[in-house]
């Protein structure tokens, strides 16, 4: 699926969401007032007053329009609060979704076997797909399950269930995960982070009734008469919201599940994985439920069901088991397999915290073309996941070591900060002494050591690897660290461009997670009036190889043709930081479907008359991230 | 009608409740969360202790004492994370970790003066690759540390501004969390390395 096409969709699909909402609340606000008409009806004991029969047109009408107002403004004001609050406090991403649910954080440090391979698994996923690595929550749930949470990749996490890695083998389990990144990927996130908050408010009404019942119950003695019918009415109508909501969700999240399916192939090239996955659900006893009542709110956020309803094809928020396996193996005979608990045999690697050995594949990459390049944004398939083994099986045990822990993490950041000159690095290293914890100067320059010795992919690679762990410090602590990479990137008051996209990758990706995740709203809808966006960014990426004057002017001007733009004159004075900041902040507000645009250009300006270099594939993936746009892995010609 | 007025009143004033319920519940998580990420590191020191002391063993002769009250600390220390890990920011916990960290530093500074007089054991290669590690890990543990004060102080403070701090003990939360607070002591600022 076109991944710019799906981020639209999700888009709109919001606003259908919106409708559906709308629609229910009224619903709501209509059932509301037709109780209180019978119930003013049934306590002003003249039950003949207004018969039924005659025609509920009078029943309605018999009710004054103030009260009319008032109803529709309480049912209005409980729900409207019920939402808001509900989206409020997920504006807090995905990590409080998977609190709520009850999952606790899965560390590298305290994860058995089975959690590291878990862990290893996401890794690889993340870096097939462009992204930085999601956090992991545990689930201790022994039904085999797994969600992904949050409104963009930078603050989503994954869930998975105990029983999950304790009873899928590796192949099922990167089934599982890379159907999990299909729903990040494609913007089904963010939609199901809104229904929970819609939802919330409508079925609130329910549980607000069942209170007043309990509550009645208790005031019995007195005047518990009015209150129990309230009560009851209000449960009542409940239960209808809560039919309206599961058909809404179950409307929006069937159809993912089949694209998720299907994407979880793609992504792997092996049907086997998740299938299987789902074979087994089939056959564990626990099947796929989960026990905490949060999560049945949110059931159309797991990859399978967390209850078996009853109208289960209206209400199903996933599609049948067995349809789901037959889609992908259409060959099943409909037995299941036995299953049983995996012992820690198979992936010696995966014990050591490495990834499984470099596979010696052949990537058919080589020559690639800018469409083939920006059509892989949200794509990944078989061949990236093979590449992002290779590159952290190249990275090396130490390095592999230091993302995967807070104090290293920090230190790693600094690291790939510091200047090439000796004479500057070591006032970097001074002031990175005077303002951090003792032992971070010490292992910053350890790390940079190690640092010389691998190629810029990489180093872009170890931004989006450590994230996971430099998400486990403090508030205060990542206030420091944003502090001190702005002064490293401005200390030798010549900044290159691959530094500073470096810094500004980093920040996107934490800043969610630390000061909530700000509501990024589509501002420009051509891509007309990012125009002169475009020209800074291209501009400075014409100059980045210091090629002669002309060959940049060529390589702008084709850039800005491919994007559908007139060239205009390439700016004379190179752009400074300031400029591309701004530019950069928004371009990434421009409309899904104009951004494929925006990436064919960079990389033709970057790709003219030439092969990709090793850096500038660097640079690539940081402005793909920059722009919301993850791009998996690109091969690159040599280095430089 | 006013009915329906403070109905929806009493709903948004619920809500408010509940979110601050919820903001102290998602604080005292996050420092739990810290102190697990701490109990990992102290381990990892912990379990290094025995090795050293072995190594060390073979070579020192007299000041038998200087080893075993190591080993004593290390011991006591132990068994300190264990019942702070039980319940972090408990008070009495806290103090008893504190302490014996606190302890457990004096004794491995006493230690380093020893080993100074020990030249072939500070170039013992064992020796020097268990006081690498150490000092390693000394690192990611004052890092921690600090990253669960900080987590710890943050619920404390949300704690005891003007709402919350009115609901804070009804939804036992009543107890402040405590700090891990010990002296950075000289000796331990710069750890073994620096004397083997």
């Amino acid at each position: 699926m076109d991944f710019f096409k799906a981020q639209d969709v999700a888009r709109r699909k919001t606003w259908q969401l919106s409708l559906l909402f709308v629609a229910a609340v009224i619903a709501l606000v209509v059932l509301t007032n037709v109780f209180v008409a019978f119930a003013g009806l049934f306590m002003s004991g003249t039950p003949g007053a207004v018969s039924l029969t005659e025609d509920s047109g009078a029943l309605l009408t018999s009710i004054p329009l103030a009260t009319w107002g008032w109803i529709t403004f309480g049912v209005l004001g409980v729900v409207g609060t019920a939402s808001l609050y509900k989206y409020l406090r997920l504006r807090g991403g995905g990590r409080v979704v998977a609190e709520s649910f009850g999952g606790h954080l899965l560390t590298r440090e305290k994860a058995d076997f089975n959690g590291r391979r878990l862990l290893n698994v996401v890794e690889e996923m993340a870096i097939a797909s462009g992204v930085p690595v999601p956090p992991v929550y545990l689930l201790e749930e022994s039904g085999i399950n797994a969600f992904a949470a949050g409104h963009t990749v930078d603050d989503a996490v994954i869930g998975i269930n105990r029983g999950t890695i304790e009873r899928l083998n590796r192949e099922e389990l990167q089934g599982v995960v890379a159907h999990e990144f299909s729903h990040i990927l494609n913007g089904d996130m963010r939609i199901n982070l809104r229904l929970i908050a819609v939802l919330h408010g409508i079925l609130f009404i329910g549980l607000l009734g069942r209170l007043l019942l309990r509550s009645s119950g208790n005031a019995a003695r007195k005047n518990g008469a009015p209150l129990l019918v309230l009560g009851l009415g209000l449960a009542v109508i409940g239960y209808g919201g809560t039919l309206f909501g599961n058909l809404i969700k179950a409307a929006v999240s069937r159809q993912r599940e089949f694209l998720a399916d299907a994407a979880a192939v793609q992504f792997t090239r092996n049907p086997a994985g998740i299938g299987t996955a789902l074979k087994k659900i089939g056959a564990h006893a626990a099947g796929s439920s989960i026990a905490n009542n949060n999560a049945h709110e949110a059931s159309h956020l797991f990859f399978a069901a967390v209850a078996t309803s009853r109208l289960r094809f209206l209400f199903a928020t996933h599609p049948p088991l067995m349809e789901r396996i037959r889609a992908i193996d259409p060959g099943w005979d409909g037995s299941y397999p036995a299953i049983e608990s995996l012992s820690a045999t198979d992936d010696r690697h995966d014990v050591q915290g490495l990834s499984v050995e470099s596979p010696k594949a052949e990537f058919a990459q080589s020559s690639r073309t800018a469409e083939s390049i920006v059509a892989s944004v949200g794509n990944p398939d078989e061949s990236s996941v093979m590449r992002a083994q290779e590159l952290m099986t190249q990275a090396g045990h130490a390095l592999t070591q230091a993302v995967h822990e807070a104090f290293p993490a920090t230190a790693l950041m600094y690291a790939l900060l510091l200047s090439p000159d000796a004479t500057i690095r070591q006032r970097q290293l001074e002031q990175i002494a005077t303002r951090s914890p003792r032992g971070v100067e010490e292992e910053t320059r350890r790390l940079h050591d190690l640092l010389t010795l691998v190629d810029p992919v990489q180093k872009t690679l170890l931004i989006d690897r450590a994230v996971p762990a430099l998400k486990t410090i403090s508030t205060a602590q990542y206030r420091v660290l944003v502090v001190q990479i702005g002064d490293l990137v401005n200390m030798d008051h010549r900044i290159d461009l691959f530094e500073w996209m470096t810094s500004l990758t980093l920040i996107k990706d934490l800043a969610p997670h630390f000061l909530g995740t700000p509501a990024a709203r589509i501002r420009f809808r051509s891509i007309g009036q990012v125009r002169a966006d475009l020209i800074v960014l291209l501009a400075s990426l014409s100059g980045i190889e210091g090629t002669a004057e002309a060959g940049r002017k060529m390589a702008f001007g084709e850039g800005m043709r491919v994007a559908g733009l007139d060239p205009g004159e390439l700016p004379v004075k190179e752009p400074d930081f300031a400029a591309i900041n701004n530019a950069m902040f928004r371009l990434r507000l421009l409309a899904p479907l104009q951004k494929p645009r925006v990436l064919k250009a960079a990389v033709t300006t970057l790709m003219f008359k030439r092969q990709l270099q090793t850096s500038e594939a660097a640079l690539l993936h940081l402005i793909a991230s920059a722009l919301d746009c993850p791009l998996p892995p690109v091969a690159a010609h040599g280095r430089s | 009608m006013e009915m329906i007025v403070v109905l929806v009143i009493l709903a948004v004033i619920a809500f408010w409740i509940v979110s601050i319920y919820n903001k102290l519940v998602t604080l005292k998580n996050r420092f739990k969360n810290g102190f697990a990420q701490l109990e990992v590191q102290l381990k990892r020191r912990y379990d290094l202790i025995p090795n050293l002391v072995e190594t060390a063993k073979g070579y020192i002769r007299h000041e038998r004492e200087t080893l075993e009250a190591v080993i004593a600390a290390r011991n006591q220390a132990m068994t300190g994370l264990q019942h702070a890990a039980q319940n972090p920011g408990n008070p009495a916990a806290m103090k008893e970790l504190a302490g014996a960290e606190g302890a457990l530093g004096g004794a491995l500074a006493r230690l380093n003066v020893v080993v100074e007089a020990y030249p072939d054991l500070k170039a013992n290669a064992n020796m020097m690759q268990l006081s690498e590690e150490l000092t390693t890990t000394e690192n990611k543990v004052s890092f921690a540390r600090q990253a669960y004060n900080d987590q710890a102080t943050e619920y404390n403070t949300y704690k005891q501004t003007f709402p919350p701090v009115v609901f804070a003990g009804m939804f036992g939360h009543g107890t402040d969390a405590e700090l891990l607070d010990y002296e950075d002591r000289a000796e331990f600022q710069a750890p073994p390395k620096v004397s083997f």
